[in-house]
């Protein structure tokens, strides 16, 4: 089975049970709850990337499913599938199905569900509604607030928060054990800075550096994030400040089509870059707004080369005026 | 008057290289007259500008029956066809007695779509099966008639004209006309029309509007004139003197909206250099940008001219006056995506397998895991573990490997 013995160690070291996990101590003693009753309502874990979300899913699953988990478990990735017609037709065929063995109802994960247009998750609730006695939804998402009222209104909403440098560390630490090299103080921290409280980033980092080194210090977390924080953002920003626009134009050209970087993650890492620009604060301010703008003519379905290329344009003005 | 209605032809026998077809045509309108007509429809089917119209008006005009025609501009639900058509099929006019037939001419019959015209093939079946009078199906595609109105018909096929059958035909107007004109002007406008004598009767009146006299190469001229190429497009945006000329400009490149835009993106900073002009510039063929998005999402395909002129008069207006003269060049992304596809399809490939294995998306690996990949495969003992597990290809192992 993929997935089962994967070297890749947020798949490796990833809890089995509610136990395992670290952090979240409130929330996990109410899901453990759902699991010895064998009973729950649907779902709604909102949080940041990396806090546990999924991973208190699976747990659930295999808490009540034993080792028929997968069986009985539909994952959906709504930033994967290709539309509500998609998961639609996927989770009817798979609510059609009884569950397998004494649980009552199998369960449907969806993952990244303010991935949803609003029209789409009324959709979402209407099979929430026509499945409810064969399926609960288990709904994770970033921001409970870009989910509408009426799923709301029929989940348990759990709220994941970042996690906190202890449980992180205790993680890492648990992977070195087991990996048997080490993990030093110093690097510990320089993970878990460098990670923003973002587990799944945290033990990549960890696994890449302990690829580099036997013994992970800060100085392997950092040459690891020379490779992994490429420059390249930054620079095709300062080209354009620069006023060297073709130059700058060439460098998001191999971004966005070379590197298949998609336009909103790059307007994403555009945003956080501008603070460390040396440039009068107004300005920066001024570019904000920009890159603001430029993102939503990006989510209204407009051309990415277009759009960015138009925003280095007012970068090489703004670079101008400074 | 429109030399394309003023030249049609009044009897079956002016139709222009059809006699195959003219003649199938009157043994259908003898079987009727003798009462027993061999099948109730015929099917005319051809490319445009065959005649295919025109011989259906030409047999009204010999016969005498009424003509009711429908296009695909009428609605053609079930009903409406019933409606029309039905009625009017079963009763004969009153004024002509027994022989006072109508002829039912339904064009375009290839056009009847299943959700608008829903039921229309199915009332077009029962009306054929049903009527006292003749009818004649047109249509381009024979295959897109379903294959059981088909077998109610009489298939009458409109072949191409050839050159020689078309110049024969114009040069035949130019002398009722009284137009000088060389025979090669004709040849070529003939060729041009690839067999269609609609569209060459149409080109040629364009044409003779223009020069009192033609010759061929002021046929060649025009074309060239029609379909100034995108450098010109170019040029004429980025100098041009005025909103209007820079429009115009536009109007008369025979260029798609956005093939157009994508020549003018790549080259506008090539000539514009002051970073005020070139930013305001880049901010109307956003806009642009964003019209067309729009025109095309809703299929509101009059937003184009927004998109047209923001991108030839928005882009003159505001070039500002530092404009220089710069080599230009086709859009260079199109070499780049075409160079670059395949690793761009490998790594969604491997994004995609690794986030089905680590409960993520596609798109959270690609951002956290795909730029540590060069540091993690160095270990061979992961690169193995993730060939295995995840099912890789050859070619996206390869690509992996690559990384290093």
């Amino acid at each position: 089975m993929p997935g089962e013995e994967l070297e890749i160690w947020v798949e490796k070291y990833r809890p089995q049970t509610l136990d395992e996990m670290v952090g979240h101590s409130e929330i996990i003693s109410r899901l453990k709850t759902f699991v010895k009753k064998k009973a729950m309502p649907h779902l709604l874990f909102a949080g940041p990337a990396g806090t546990g979300k999924t991973t208190a899913a699976l747990c659930i699953a295999r808490g009540l499913f034993g080792d028929a988990w997968r069986q009985n478990m539909l994952e959906l990735n709504a930033s994967d599938e290709r539309g509500i017609d998609t998961i639609r037709t996927k989770v009817k065929d798979y609510a059609r199905t009884k569950p397998i063995g004494d649980v009552p109802f199998k369960i449907i994960l969806l993952d990244e569900s303010d991935a949803l247009t609003a029209d789409a998750q009324h959709a979402l609730r209407r099979m929430m509604e026509m499945f409810t006695n064969t399926c609960r939804f288990i709904l994770d998402c970033n921001y409970s607030s870009r989910i509408i009222e009426p799923i709301q209104s029929r989940c348990a909403i759990f709220r994941f928060k970042r996690l906190e440098a202890d449980d992180i560390k205790t993680m890492l630490q648990r992977i070195a054990k087991a990996e048997k090299f080490t993990l030093t103080a110093d690097g510990a921290n320089a993970i878990v800075y460098v990670s923003e409280g973002d587990m799944r980033r945290a033990i990549n980092i960890l696994q890449a550096a302990a690829t580099l080194r036997k013994k992970v210090d800060e100085k392997a977390v950092y040459e690891v994030m020379a490779v992994a924080k490429p420059t390249e953002v930054r620079e095709m920003i300062q080209l354009a400040l620069d006023g060297k626009f073709l130059e700058a134009r060439k460098k998001l050209h191999s971004l966005l089509i070379d590197q298949g970087l998609a336009g909103e993650d790059l307007l994403t890492q555009v945003h956080r870059e501008i603070y460390n620009l040396k440039i009068p604060e107004d300005l920066k301010v001024d570019l904000v707004d920009k890159v603001g703008e430029f993102s939503y003519r990006l989510i209204q379905g407009a051309n990415e080369l277009l759009q960015l290329e138009a925003m280095l344009a007012h970068f090489a003005l703004v670079g101008q005026r400074s | 008057m429109l030399w394309t209605e003023k030249y049609a032809p009044k009897r079956l026998s002016e139709l222009v290289g059809q006699d195959a077809a003219v003649q199938t045509m009157r043994k259908w309108v003898e079987s009727w007259k003798k009462g027993k007509p061999s099948k109730k429809s015929l099917l005319l089917y051809g490319p445009p500008g065959t005649g295919k119209t025109a011989a259906t008006r030409a047999l009204a005009n010999e016969t005498g029956w009424q003509l009711i025609e429908m296009n695909a501009s009428d609605k053609r639900t079930m009903s409406a066809l019933r409606k029309i058509i039905g009625e009017a099929s079963k009763t004969g006019t009153l004024l002509e007695g027994v022989q006072g037939k109508k002829l039912l001419v339904l064009d375009e019959a290839d056009n009847i779509h299943g959700r608008a015209d829903h039921g229309g093939y199915q009332a077009l079946k029962e009306i054929i099966g049903t009527t006292t009078n003749p009818v004649i199906l047109i249509a381009n595609d024979r295959y897109s008639i379903p294959a059981e109105i088909q077998a109610q018909c009489e298939l009458v096929n409109f072949r191409r004209l050839r050159p020689d059958q078309i110049v024969k035909h114009l040069e035949h107007i130019a002398k009722n006309e009284k137009i000088k004109v060389d025979r090669k002007a004709l040849e070529i406008i003939a060729r041009r029309s690839d067999g269609d004598m609609r569209s060459a009767i149409e080109d040629f009146q364009t044409h003779a509007l223009v020069f009192p006299r033609l010759t061929a190469e002021q046929v060649l001229l025009f074309k060239r004139e029609r379909e100034k190429n995108v450098f010109d497009l170019l040029r004429g945006i980025l100098f041009a003197s005025s909103a209007d000329v820079a429009r115009s400009v536009l109007w008369s490149v025979d260029i798609a909206p956005d093939e157009a835009m994508a020549w003018i993106v790549e080259n506008v900073p090539k000539a514009i250099r002051d970073p005020k002009a070139l930013a305001a510039v880049y901010n109307t063929l956003s806009r642009a940008d964003i019209f067309y998005r729009r025109a095309n999402e809703r299929q509101i395909y009059r937003l184009w001219s927004y998109m047209s002129d923001l991108m030839s008069a928005g882009v003159a207006v505001k070039k500002g006056s530092e404009v220089k003269a710069a080599k230009f060049e086709p859009p260079s992304y199109l070499k780049r995506y075409y160079q670059t596809a395949k690793t761009r399809r490998m790594l969604n490939s491997v994004a995609r397998k690794i986030a089905m294995a680590c409960h993520t998306s596609t798109h959270r690996v690609k951002q956290d895991m795909i730029p540590l990949l060069p540091i993690l495969i160095q270990n061979k003992k992961l690169l193995e573990n993730l060939t295995a597990n995840l099912e890789l290809s050859e070619e996206e192992i390869n690509f992996l490997s690559s990384l290093r």
